[in-house]
């Protein structure tokens, strides 16, 4: 399946929300970066992109509390 | 996703023409018969030329040749004409239709260079529209050069074409070439596994910067950090090195199993061989001890052949000795020195007893006696010992010889038996390549040991992975303590964390697709292959172990993938594949060049349902040749054949037609 194909194998976004463990924050960055990779040309300026996902998604998350 | 048309334009013998796929039956089966040499293979070329620009299946002779048709150079009108190749292929799926169209271009000159140089290859330009068909209309994007490039590549990457496009004559070698680790890549693409793999490099690339920018603002985290990179690395390495070994295993494992198919049926020939070199070394070692025993035997009876003729004058002669002693004419037998050295010392020598006066008498009446017997009387005193002697010889020969006779009978037998067992083992190895068998012995002996070695080692990396990983989650807690001391760090160790929360997902995500998957495709192989397979009982099961390795068990129990028919080989590997697009939910055709070459009329007619089963679901492309496509294959597949092509190559125009047949 490729980034220009119509859909993306639905089981992985089903794994990864299995794995995610209700973690909201995790889940829905990996969704968003799967979907953008599965999609998107995925070159260029990656590492920013990427740096700005984490630092708006880790904004709201809880689980550094965690022991 | 299937093929609708393929336009061919100056590529190769294919100068102009078009093959069209339409769906016309409730089979998406399309058959094109053609001899050898009329371009069948081409079509597979071009194919191959426009989404991958190469063509896997030139013969040597076709390589020496410029891709631009010939007749198009020859034809020329004036120097350095311009002139394309072009292949357009249609492609369509329910939701989007695409066209692919390679071009290359090519300036002609009219000198008298070999063909081969006068076409000057001038670029190649690829192009692909894609049309997304939905209930507002068509929207069209198009995709040019390295985009198109990189868009086929994602689409049908180049890598898994072998699971699309078959050569047929190559089917013997699919699974030995499917490898683990071509199994595997295959369902990490098609199952979007490897976008896991992007994902998880790129957090980690990202997770080291942020520990890096950590450091920065509290130097004595870089201690742990270093132990991290550290311990990282060292995993990679040994997990680099497990896969690595895996792969030998698996090596091995076929290779093993490749032999125990060669030789299956055989005879051990190099068991037998050395058995039979041991016999040799041992007929000699008899042969050696019999022509001893024959050549004792022969001194015996030379020697005592004399004495056995003398043993009347001995016997008689010791009967005259003894009775000439009892009427005392001769002394009883006892040396004078003997009895004048008793009377000496005193007592017998003979019984330890002191002497009395009694016994001193008799001893001296003796001696007196011995001195006046005659001379005659003295000679058979002095002969008497020898011939005792030799009557004793006498008597123990015919044992002894017996004995050596007796030796030489069962060393005979024994010749006999090692003679017997050499002729045996003659005619089990005579008509054999005893080479050729012996090459497989030892190739599987040699595979054997590296499997043992190469297990072990597997275990050993098995313990040092373990061990790693402690040591990495040790340091990334002690790193993790470090970071909460200082406020400055706490935003980055909330990253770091994050990030390493989200690869701790990723990874379980990834293990736990692969197994699923992996799995999964051998449950449907195997439920393909039941389906279809004509000779129900003799399998028992299909799967695909921890190692990516297919499995086929006979109705017995026993791994028999390289021992199946050809034709069944065909339709594991149909199977396999088919399970691979399923369960991958990626769905392409299946491009199938001589199918049933070398397989009997059985069969081909076999074959021919199995084919007439997957184009009811899934567009299949068979390319004939006219000796393959025999009444047994037609009589199935020209009924339901949605259509029918023939490839004819003129010899005088040099150009390939397709006849809708």
């Amino acid at each position: 399946m490729s980034k220009y194909s119509s859909k993306i194998n639905i089981e992985i976004i089903k794994e990864l929300e299995s794995n995610s463990e209700g973690d909201k924050e995790v889940f829905e960055l990996i969704k968003e970066l799967l979907l953008q990779e599965a999609f998107s040309e995925g070159r260029g300026q990656w590492k920013k992109d990427y740096m700005d996902k984490v630092d708006k998604y880790s904004k709201d998350w809880g689980g550094h509390n965690e022991d | 996703m299937r093929i609708k048309k393929i336009k061919f334009q100056n590529y190769r013998q294919l100068r102009k023409t078009e093959l069209n796929l339409e769906k016309n039956t409730s089979n998406d089966l399309h058959l094109i018969i053609g001899k050898n040499g009329t371009g069948k293979t081409n079509i597979l070329n071009a194919v191959n030329w426009c989404f991958y620009n190469d063509e896997p299946n030139l013969t040597i002779k076709q390589q020496r040749l410029p891709i631009l048709n010939t007749n198009i150079i020859n034809d020329v009108k004036k120097e350095s004409e311009y002139k394309e190749v072009i292949i357009e292929i249609l492609m369509e799926s329910d939701a989007i239709d695409y066209i692919f169209k390679r071009t290359a271009g090519f300036r002609v000159f009219k000198n008298g260079k070999p063909i081969n140089e006068r076409a000057l290859h001038e670029g190649t330009r690829f192009e692909i529209e894609v049309i997304d068909k939905d209930e507002r209309g068509s929207n069209i994007r198009v995709y040019k050069n390295q985009d198109a490039e990189d868009f086929i590549e994602n689409l049908i990457p180049k890598s898994v074409r072998d699971f699309y496009y078959f050569d047929g004559e190559r089917l013997d070698n699919y699974f030995r070439e499917a490898t683990s680790e071509n199994i595997k890549h295959s369902i990490f693409i098609l199952s979007q596994i490897e976008l896991l793999e992007r994902l998880d490099n790129r957090l980690s690339s990202i997770l080291k910067d942020y520990t890096r920018e950590a450091v920065d603002c509290n130097p004595a985290i870089e201690k742990y950090q270093t132990e991290i990179i550290k311990f990282q690395k060292e995993l990679d390495d040994i997990e680099s090195e497990i896969s690595e070994c895996v792969s030998e295993i698996n090596k091995a494992k076929d290779e093993i199993e490749r032999c125990n198919n060669e030789l299956k049926g055989l005879p051990n020939t190099k068991d037998l061989e050395e058995r039979r070199k041991l016999l040799k070394e041992l007929k000699e070692h008899k042969t050696t001890r019999l022509k001893e025993k024959k050549e004792e035997k022969d001194s015996k009876i030379f020697e005592y052949g004399i004495k056995i003729m003398l043993l009347p004058a001995i016997r008689n002669t010791i009967n005259i000795i003894l009775e000439k002693r009892k009427k005392k004419e001769i002394p009883p037998n006892i040396k004078n020195d003997l009895l004048e050295e008793i009377l000496e010392i005193g007592f017998c020598k003979i019984c330890g007893r002191e002497l009395d006066k009694d016994s001193r008498v008799k001893i001296k009446k003796l001696i007196e006696e011995k001195k006046i017997v005659s001379v005659v009387g003295h000679k058979l005193e002095d002969i008497e010992d020898y011939l005792n002697i030799f009557l004793n010889n006498i008597v123990s020969y015919l044992p002894n010889l017996k004995k050596i006779t007796t030796d030489i009978k069962e060393i005979n037998i024994d010749l006999e038996n090692i003679d017997r067992e050499i002729i045996g083992i003659d005619k089990k190895l005579s008509g054999y390549k005893i080479d050729k068998i012996n090459n497989f012995i030892n190739t599987r002996m040699i595979n054997e040991k590296l499997l043992t070695g190469k297990t072990e080692s597997h275990g050993v990396l098995k313990n040092r992975k373990t061990k790693a990983l402690v040591d990495l989650t040790g340091s990334e807690k002690l790193l993790e303590k470090e970071l909460k001391k200082q406020d400055e760090t706490l935003e980055i160790r909330k990253k770091i964390l994050f990030c390493r929360k989200i690869l701790n997902v990723l990874k379980k995500s990834k293990l736990k697709m692969i197994n699923r998957t992996r799995k999964e495709i051998g449950e449907k192989t195997k439920q393909i292959f039941f389906d279809l397979i004509w000779k129900k009982g003799d399998f028992k099961d299909v799967f695909i172990d921890e190692d990516y390795m297919i499995n086929l068990i006979d109705r017995y129990g026993n791994p028999c993938l390289g021992a199946i028919s050809r034709a069944e080989k065909l339709l594991l590997s149909l199977s396999f594949t088919y399970a691979l697009h399923d369960v991958s939910g990626f769905s392409s055709a299946f491009v199938i060049d001589t199918p049933v070459s070398p397989t009997d009329d059985l069969n081909r007619e076999n074959l021919g349902n199995t084919f007439c089963q997957i184009s009811k679901e899934k567009q299949l492309v068979l390319l004939f040749i006219p000796t393959e496509y025999s009444n047994e294959i037609s009589k199935t597949l020209d009924p339901i054949a949605s259509n029918k092509f023939e490839t004819r190559f003129s010899t005088e125009t040099k150009e390939t037609t397709l006849e809708v047949l």
